[in-house]
């Protein structure tokens, strides 16, 4: 009996050992069905960019009938991930194994290797202040990975086992350090500030700013004192002046309101006048008479 | 204070406040002087801190205004060119934990104001929060020198190149 050809294939397939021709059929769906949608199958079957999907792996499907990463992310089972976001431990630098700055990006990435589950704890500090901290399973992180938390991890993974720390030798630069300091203390205590050679005396800085202060005090009260002396020689002058230009304003007011009698004056003023000037004419005239006569 | 105390302040801050006091002042020897001045700040008036973000936090402070100070001082500004990095300098100044780069000198070329928040931020480790205690400035003010920080910086960057 044959029902639509369905039952007689399956059972030839069956006796023959042959792989099922249903992946090729069901390209042949996918392809239609994204010809009904953007027609783009067929260039690119043509150019062989992209092979259908053998797979079972959702994620080689996104280029093959572009369903974007979002769709595909929601569609992924959880275990999938390599990355996933957990709660921040606040890891500081001294504590992770590997610290990445960028402040291109305004991004600064702390990375903890937890060897017992072979992943890596990736922090993430972002120039608005926020912190996210990742879980990424090294087992899934592909080599030529391009996201960054993951190849910040693996880079992390890589580094963990070359870096030693060397306790002793901190400890020796501290005790140097200190031994330094208090041999500063005791020699301040005792001697005061440090002190430098300038010219023929020692100075210390704070000594040396206090003489450089009083310095340019002194030259700014001298530069203020003679501004003073120039402003008050100017103001002399020009009070002089102001006192000529008033009284010759006075004058004429005067002349202006009483005329006559200004004018009388004036006129009794020029007779005084010609007259001494008459009487020094005759003085004059006398005394040249009187050095001809001894002549 | 006892001997045990100032031990503990001195591991536990002597990298740092040398580390931020040659970000500030860029010489070796006026940055080991600068630290024994803090020390001795330290000694002198041995604040009571109420946690490790304070103590960190006054450490920092005090290290950034003991340096604007002798930057401002007539000796120093008399004397010593610090814009730059100078080459013989670049050998004292290690950042722990991270790889060296050109970043970190024209980190350090920056203006004040960015330089502090942006060498905080990226090369110490410090929160925002942390960051605004130490500086003694709001949290917004230190994310928007961060930001403009940034862009300074890539210019600086383009130059050099």
């Amino acid at each position: 009996m044959e029902v639509n050809g369905i039952g007689s294939q399956s059972f030839y397939e069956k006796i023959t050992g042959q792989k099922s021709n249903k992946k090729d059929s069901g390209n042949e769906f996918y392809k239609s069905l994204s010809d009904t949608m953007d027609g783009k199958t067929e260039t690119e079957s043509e150019e062989g960019k992209y092979n259908s999907p053998q797979n079972t792996d959702i994620r080689s499907w996104v280029h093959y009938y572009n369903i974007s990463p979002k769709a595909v992310h929601t569609i992924e089972p959880e275990g999938e991930n390599t990355v996933v976001e957990c709660s921040v431990r606040k890891i500081t630098y001294a504590e992770s194994d590997n610290v990445k700055v960028s402040i291109a990006n305004g991004y600064v990435y702390k990375a903890q290797v937890n060897a017992d589950n072979s992943t890596v704890y990736v922090e993430q500090k972002s120039e608005e202040g926020t912190v996210k901290g990742y879980e990424v399973e090294l087992s899934k992180v592909k080599e030529d990975t391009n996201n960054p938390i993951e190849q910040m991890a693996l880079e992390t993974w890589n580094k963990a086992g070359e870096s030693s720390k060397s306790t002793n030798n901190i400890d020796s630069k501290w005790d140097e350090a200190l031994l330094q300091f208090y041999n500063f203390v005791e020699d301040r205590v005792k001697n005061g500030a440090p002190k430098f050679q300038v010219g023929g005396s020692e100075l210390s800085i704070d000594e040396w700013n206090h003489l450089l202060e009083k310095i340019d005090g002194n030259l700014d009260d001298i530069k203020n004192q003679m501004a003073e002396r120039i402003k008050k020689i100017k103001e002399s002058q020009d009070n002089n002046k102001t006192d000529e230009i008033s009284e010759k304003v006075i004058l004429e007011l005067l002349r202006n309101r009483t005329g006559n009698d200004i004018a009388e004056s004036d006129t009794a003023e020029s007779d005084i006048v010609e007259s001494d000037t008459a009487e020094s004419d005759t003085e004059k005239a006398e005394s040249v008479t009187k050095s001809e006569k001894d002549f | 204070m006892k001997t045990e105390q100032l031990e503990r302040y001195f591991k536990e801050y002597y990298d740092l406040v040398y580390r931020v006091a040659f970000a500030q002042i860029k010489s070796h020897a006026d940055t080991e002087d600068m630290l024994q001045e803090v020390f001795v700040r330290l000694l002198r008036y041995q604040p009571e801190f109420e946690s490790n973000e304070h103590e960190k936090a006054w450490m920092i402070r005090t290290t950034v205004n003991l340096c604007k100070d002798l930057i401002k001082s007539k000796w120093h500004s008399t004397t010593v060119n610090i814009d730059t990095v100078p080459e013989e300098e670049k050998a004292y100044f290690k950042v722990p934990f991270i790889e060296e780069d050109d970043t970190l000198w024209a980190v350090l070329e920056l203006p004040e104001k960015y330089k502090n928040c942006l060498y905080l931020f990226y090369y110490e480790d410090h929160s925002i929060r942390e960051i605004a205690q130490s500086l003694g400035m709001p949290e917004n003010t230190v994310k928007t020198n961060l930001r403009c920080g940034k862009k300074e910086l890539k210019n600086i960057i383009k130059k050099v190149r």
